[in-house]
């Protein structure tokens, strides 16, 4: 194959080289000016972000709302503490940005106001979409049931239930975003589980 | 109790996603056989379990997800509210410098007030706190217990949202 053969390549990030970049290496791109790398974390994560904060909204749009609030803040910490931060260490960045978007869709949760007074053609249920008005209503209560519950976690057990059960991790890599062991986690997680029974109660129990 | 008891939704959550070998698969039946208190929690586990999970990720949610660019770069948003953050974070700086100025007056009448250079940085340690900023970026920082299972249940949300890195920011 000749020079002029070569299929071109696409243009790299600065950072890159022979291996795909680590989270770690594109956030210092992105803090040294590359828009790039901030365009490729994005790409990289934003599936799992969705799927930790989905839970507390009720329309896709809000979902990617929060999705970039996610995002948007954990860049803006980036900006300022990660320069002053050691980032040898592979995944930091992923299990911090996890670990802002659960915060984030808690805190969205918090806000009663946005759970009230919304009819129910405004509520958009992918799950519910062929169900008639009185199912609607109950999946959306039974989601409301559930939030209130998880509200009630303690943070650990809130992080570890909505990396495995929203996120869907193995327990090993929950226990590696949350800088625990995976025996540790699994103990969290039973705990959320048997409080959040205690709260649903005959709700779940059908 | 042993450590099954402790993990048993764990196990369970495992079983349903058919992450659990052959092997654990048996020695969770096993315990279930000569525990009754696990038994008797069984079922309740898995309801909850079951009734938890959310559908699977629509397309809707997809392209709202798409159609909003995010790689595109931070710009200014207004719905989603987050440019809010740095003006919070400066209203905080500025009520904490405040604080602390005048504390030292008020506590100390009798004695020199602290030179303003001084007040200052105290308030700045306070709010931009290395190692909190550490443990939060970093979770394996963070002073967890070990793999004995005894770990803290005790609601730990203030050493996060405590913190006011975002937690409690959010409009």
């Amino acid at each position: 194959m000749t020079q002029s053969e070569r299929p071109r390549r696409a243009p790299q990030l600065t950072l890159v080289g022979p291996r795909t970049p680590s989270d770690e290496a594109l956030v210092r791109a992105h803090l040294d000016g590359d828009r790039a790398a901030f365009g490729a974390l994005v790409q990289r994560h934003q599936r799992l972000v969705l799927a930790l904060v989905r839970r507390y909204a009720r329309t896709p749009d809000e979902s990617a709302d929060l999705v970039q609030q996610s995002f948007l803040r954990a860049f803006a910490a980036a900006g300022r503490v990660f320069p002053r931060m050691r980032l040898s260490e592979e995944g930091a960045f992923r299990a911090w940005l996890l670990r802002v978007a659960v915060n984030v869709g808690k805190n969205h949760a918090r806000d009663g106001r946005r759970w009230r007074l919304e009819p129910v053609e405004a509520l958009d249920l992918p799950a519910a979409e062929s169900a008639g008005v009185t199912e609607r209503l109950e999946a959306e209560q039974r989601r409301r049931l559930v939030r209130a519950a998880l509200d009630a976690l303690t943070r650990r057990q809130r992080e570890v239930f909505a990396l495995r059960v929203d996120g869907e991790l193995p327990f090993a890599d929950v226990a590696r975003v949350l800088g625990i062991t995976e025996n540790n986690a699994k103990v969290h997680f039973h705990h959320a589980v048997r409080r959040l029974r205690e709260r649903l109660g005959r709700e779940v129990e059908e | 109790m042993s450590t099954d008891c402790e993990r048993l939704a764990a196990l369970f959550s495992e079983r349903r996603r058919g992450e659990l070998s052959s092997e654990d698969a048996r020695a969770l039946d096993a315990h279930l056989a000569g525990c009754p208190r696990c038994r008797e929690e069984a079922a309740g586990l898995q309801s909850v379990l079951a009734a938890v999970e959310l559908p699977p990720v629509s397309i809707q949610e997809l392209e709202a997800l798409q159609s909003r660019r995010i790689g595109e770069g931070p710009r200014p948003v207004a719905r989603s509210g987050a440019w809010k953050l740095p003006a919070v974070l400066m209203a905080a700086a500025a009520a904490a410098v405040l604080t602390v100025s005048v504390r030292p007056a008020s506590r100390h009448q009798a004695g020199p007030v602290a030179p303003l250079e001084t007040a200052a940085a105290s308030a700045g340690d306070e709010l931009l706190p290395e190692d909190a900023y550490s443990q939060e970026l970093f979770p394996e920082m963070t002073s967890d217990t070990g793999d004995d299972g005894q770990v803290s249940l005790e609601d730990d949300a203030l050493s996060l949202e405590g913190s006011g890195l975002f937690g409690n920011l959010d409009g």
